[in-house]
């Protein structure tokens, strides 16, 4: 492989893992708060991405209008969707919680293809974001697509936004203290249910981001979307060590990156673009359970000892 | 009730079903009985599942990969020669798949299909077995929620691989002309029936009481001396073993078998089945497979063109909102599911509360008593769950 080949996958890996990034912010924040896998994020990330859609094929606003129209409308959907689902809850056996949420996934999925059709719908990004821009280093032409600078840019803006929130503001405070100790931070005056609602609508507004941005770079929509990105984007969140902001961002980019050498490296050996998507997913869940087996806390996250 | 009586009424029990299977596959038509016999394939795949996320109480999402085992095992052991010959030589057939897979039958032990058919069941349901130890040995090192990921995750790896290993399994395309055996009632009801009975004898057994020991509270069930390791991984290792027979019913029922079947959505309608019947209860759980098996053919009616308030919509997809619905209500409105934890039995013909509801005997007092119980299970039950630490 080539300098060129290399710095050329590399930022295909940081634009791919920007996208997981983005996503497994959403299932650490709220396992962090509630101890809760939200299965059905990955569906948020879908209707994140048809409400861009729908935004800009009925109205024709510019795609930065319509990607925050989507953030919004997405987080009043996982605002709703804690609130039916999630919140009756709360007191019951994490198995049920888990059913639940697996559940609503399907249930959400469906759906989707019900209203919105299973038939993958064109996503056109403004002419402007499709030129190819190339330049020349060490001799080797290198090609890439403006959306491809594009989405680890505005991710790392939105991160940072984001870092501000939890680290600056009192809300920030309050997510922290809750996701501590939930008991305590009640007993201080903080309303759990209110927290818990935010970090919900941030966690979805962050996953549409990421689903309109994953639309701009596949070019394509559909309500299965959703499936792939949200396991992976939460097997980042637990390779990065579930629960800590810094490490699911780690965890994306980390994937992002492996998944896109992984195959660039086998693509020397290999022409049959099957197995190579095949192992691409395979080598996924093989670093879940290997990072599961060896540091389940992840990367950076810290152990808790079981309590009786 | 004397255990005499009750031995005698199951018999009568069985032979009724019986008699009602024979009815149904003498007297109906061709798509009732398809019908029926998948209805006995769901059974012993819920009742499997729920050995293991309802009476362990730890979700295990992997089934479909281990159905997907033994529908592969049936498919390559049973399938004939000819049949083999011509799926992979079909125009968009990959035509990779090695000679000995095309050769490999059971016809040097028996030529006698029944007999074949159930060496393969057991032998499908011996490799998904031995594949559940491998996934369970290092998974049961991890508690909870992680626990089901990983579950999930070996489940998804199980189907990737079989796709890629295309030598064997022919790739996405899968097999066609798998010989049909699993059509008739007897096949998949008897194999239902012994399943059932498999399954309810364990979970009377002090294996399933120490299962249950687990499910409640794991340190304490560790402290009392139950070894949680053995125990988790044996109840995975029989789960997945019915869950292979299933799946060489399955394949067999289908009369081909593709890995693009057995995705995770099998395994969801299987969690749906149980979680609507009550996680924990065989009997539960056989009646989620009969609603997961008819409720969608009742609704199919429903698909396709309606007309809602003067307008003319297509509606696709219903089936599965629906029995997504289903789970989730049912999670979050009567968590116990149908059954809770209590299990089909003789004596509930005698309890107060039956004669009470049919035959009218002091229903009024037991009114009263039936309440007073009622609110202490929801007092206990609203209890807040001990914190637990990942």
């Amino acid at each position: 492989m080539t300098l060129a080949q290399f710095l050329q996958q590399t930022i295909n890996g940081l634009s791919l893992g920007s996208l997981y990034a983005l996503l497994a912010i959403g299932y650490s924040m709220v396992y962090g708060i509630l101890r809760l896998i939200n299965f059905a994020h990955g569906e948020i990330f879908m209707l994140g991405a048809f409400f861009a859609f729908y935004t800009f094929t009925f109205t024709g606003l510019p795609w930065w209008v319509a990607m925050l129209v989507s953030m919004v409308l997405t987080a009043g959907a996982g605002l709703l969707l804690e609130r039916l689902a999630y919140r009756p809850l709360r007191d019951s056996p994490r198995t049920t919680v888990l059913i639940t949420a697996i559940a609503i996934s399907f249930l959400l999925q469906n759906a989707g293809q019900m209203i919105f059709g299973a038939q993958p719908k064109p996503f056109a990004p403004p002419s402007l974001l499709l030129k190819p821009l190339q330049f020349e280093l060490a001799g080797n032409r290198i090609f890439l697509r403006w959306t491809g600078v594009l989405v680890p840019i505005i991710t790392l803006a939105l991160l940072y936004l984001l870092t501000l929130l939890v680290q600056r503001t009192r809300i920030g405070k309050a997510m922290r203290a809750v996701a501590q100790d939930t008991e305590v931070a009640r007993m201080m005056g903080i309303n759990v249910n209110f927290v818990v609602a935010i970090t919900f609508v941030v966690g979805s507004a962050l996953a549409a981001a990421g689903g309109v941005m994953w639309g701009m770079t596949f070019r394509n929509i559909q309500p299965l979307m959703g499936i792939f990105p949200g396991i992976k984007a939460f097997i980042a969140a637990v390779v990065g060590g579930i629960g800590s902001l810094p490490g699911a961002m780690l965890g994306g980019y980390l994937l992002g990156l492996a998944e896109v050498w992984l195959v660039a490296l086998l693509s020397l050996f290999q022409s049959n673009a099957f197995t190579l998507t095949t192992y691409r997913d395979v080598l996924v869940f093989a670093i879940l359970i290997l990072i599961l087996l060896f540091r389940p806390h992840g990367i950076i996250g810290e152990g808790t000892a079981e309590k009786v | 009730m004397r255990s005499s009586i009750q031995f005698l009424l199951t018999l009568l029990a069985v032979v009724a079903l019986a008699l009602l299977l024979r009815y149904i596959e003498q007297e109906t038509g061709q798509f009732i009985v398809r019908l029926v016999a998948l209805a006995g394939i769901w059974i012993v795949a819920s009742a499997s599942l729920n050995l293991v996320n309802g009476t362990l109480g730890i979700l295990s999402l992997g089934h479909s990969g281990f159905m997907l085992l033994g529908g592969y095992v049936v498919t390559i052991l049973m399938t004939p020669h000819v049949a083999k010959l011509r799926v992979i030589q079909a125009p968009i057939g990959l035509g990779l798949v090695s000679p000995w897979v095309l050769d490999v039958n059971l016809n040097w032990l028996t030529t006698n299909q029944h007999l074949q058919f159930i060496i393969c069941l057991a032998l499908g349901g011996v490799v998904a077995a031995a594949v559940g130890f491998l996934v369970g040995a290092p998974a049961f090192r991890l508690r909870g929620d992680y626990l089901a990921i990983v579950t999930f995750a070996f489940g998804e790896i199980i189907r990737i691989v079989l796709e890629a290993l295309s030598r064997i399994s022919n790739g996405p395309l899968g097999y066609s002309g798998i010989p049909t055996l699993a059509k008739g009632l007897w096949w998949t009801w008897g194999t239902a029936g012994i399943t059932i009975f498999v399954i309810a004898q364990l979970c009377k057994s002090s294996f399933g009481r120490a299962l249950k020991a687990i499910r409640e509270d794991e340190t304490a069930a560790e402290s009392m001396g139950i070894n949680l390791f053995r125990h988790k991984i044996l109840a995975l290792v029989i789960s997945a073993f019915f869950a292979g027979v299933a799946g060489g019913l399955y394949a067999s029922w289908l009369a081909a078998i593709t890995p693009g079947t057995y995705t995770f959505s099998l395994t969801f309608l299987f969690l749906v089945a149980i979680g609507f019947g009550g996680l924990g209860s065989i009997t539960g759980a056989v009646l989620g497979a009969l609603v997961i098996t008819f409720l969608p053919e009742l609704l199919r009616s429903l698909e396709g063109q309606q007309v809602i308030f003067g307008q003319t919509v297509q509606i696709f997809g219903l089936r599965q909102v629906i029995l997504s619905l289903i789970l989730v209500l049912t999670m979050i409105f009567y968590r116990r599911g149908l059954m809770g934890y209590s299990e089909f039995h003789w004596e509930w013909f005698t309890s107060r509360q039956f004669k009470a509801l049919f035959l009218g005997r002091r229903a009024q007092v037991l009114r009263s008593e039936e309440l007073a119980q009622d609110a202490w299970l929801r007092r206990s039950e609203q209890a807040p769950e001990p914190k637990q630490e990942a």
